[in-house]
């Protein structure tokens, strides 16, 4: 059998496959639920720049981490937990600080507004932050080694 | 290499909190420094809630006119609390401003603007972009830390009389525009 590249071998297999994908949908249209639904969501996304570029590819990311943690489980042993926890630090920072202003309101109850303010104004730092993290735990859980 | 990543970590960490900290702490330049101050300001500390009246405030807004509790009565107030770069409130601002012309300008709208980074060409932009040029803008001044607003985007609905029907932090959609219709037209 030719080796591959994990980060496309998981793909071949049904539960990696399948949380990788349920998770990307989910980490980009979870910002739906704050904003009561997905037009709105799709109306904030399409105005909202960085948003735009960054957000996807934190979703990307996320679902590809995820698939990674399964295939590690589920059907070889292909990485440490260590990076898993990581990773999963660096999507949640995405998520919960890099999505949008008004979408944050879990982080908001326990903040002054000031606090809030500045959080919101370097969100797109954060999804910078938490998409660098992502790509180092993805490398770190041997993405990018080939495979038989 | 458990190390190496705890260490990283606090790298990375450390420099968020002291930049949030810092900036935090530039927020606050417009807060009360001495004592006398501080008590005043704690005795101010007012709960604004749906059924009481709005608390009482006084400003002056971007175009130098002085707005109190008495000049928004008489009609519908919409009390806005936001930045001119929240997109959800830009989008918001646009449906509220297309749907107070529909209804012939029934709505008073009093947007207050929580970033004191922002600069009053900025909040002028914002109505040029979004609003209407009848909406009153103006700085936050203290009021959303006074009556404890925490999240952008927040909305008070007064009636008339200067009572609070309906506070909101959603962004705004139909079920928001029709609560605003049916109060509108009852308070008409």
């Amino acid at each position: 059998m030719k080796p591959q590249f994990l980060i496309i071998k998981m793909w071949g297999r049904a539960w990696p496959a399948v949380t990788a994908i349920i998770t990307m949908l989910a980490i980009f249209l979870w910002p739906s639920l704050p904003l009561r639904g997905i037009g709105n969501w799709m109306t904030v996304y399409f105005n909202t720049p960085y948003l735009f570029y960054l957000y996807p590819i934190i979703a990307v990311l996320s679902g590809i981490y995820v698939g990674l943690y399964v295939y590690n489980k589920k059907v070889a042993p292909c990485c440490s937990v260590e990076s898993a926890r990581t990773g999963f630090a660096g999507s949640l920072t995405g998520i919960l600080l890099g999505a949008c202003p008004a979408c944050i309101p879990v982080i908001a109850i326990f903040l002054p507004l000031a606090f809030n303010i500045f959080l919101s104004r370097i969100a797109p730092i954060f999804s910078v932050i938490s998409i660098a993290v992502l790509l180092w735990v993805i490398y770190k859980m041997n993405a990018f080694k080939r495979f038989s | 290499m458990k190390k190496f990543i705890t260490i990283a970590g606090i790298c990375c960490a450390l420099p968020i909190i002291v930049i949030a900290l810092l900036a935090w702490q530039g927020n606050q330049q417009g807060s009360p420094n001495t004592p006398q101050q501080k008590e005043k300001a704690n005795n101010e500390v007012v709960s604004a809630t749906v059924g009481k009246e709005f608390p009482t405030f006084s400003v002056i807004d971007v175009d130098g006119v002085s707005i109190a509790n008495q000049v928004i009565k008489g009609k519908p107030t919409i009390i806005w609390f936001t930045t001119t770069w929240c997109t959800p409130c830009q989008i918001g601002a646009k449906k509220v401003a297309k749907f107070n012309e529909e209804l012939g300008n029934l709505l008073n709208v009093l947007v207050f603007f929580v970033d004191p980074r922002e600069s009053e060409n900025d909040l002028r932009k914002w109505r040029d972009s979004y609003a209407s040029p009848d909406w009153k803008l103006a700085f936050n001044n203290g009021l959303a830390e006074k009556i404890g607003i925490k999240f952008l985007d927040s909305k008070y609905f007064l009636d008339k009389d200067g009572m609070i029907l309906d506070f909101n932090t959603q962004i705004v959609d139909d079920y928001y525009l029709n609560l605003l219709r049916s109060a509108t037209k009852v308070n008409q």
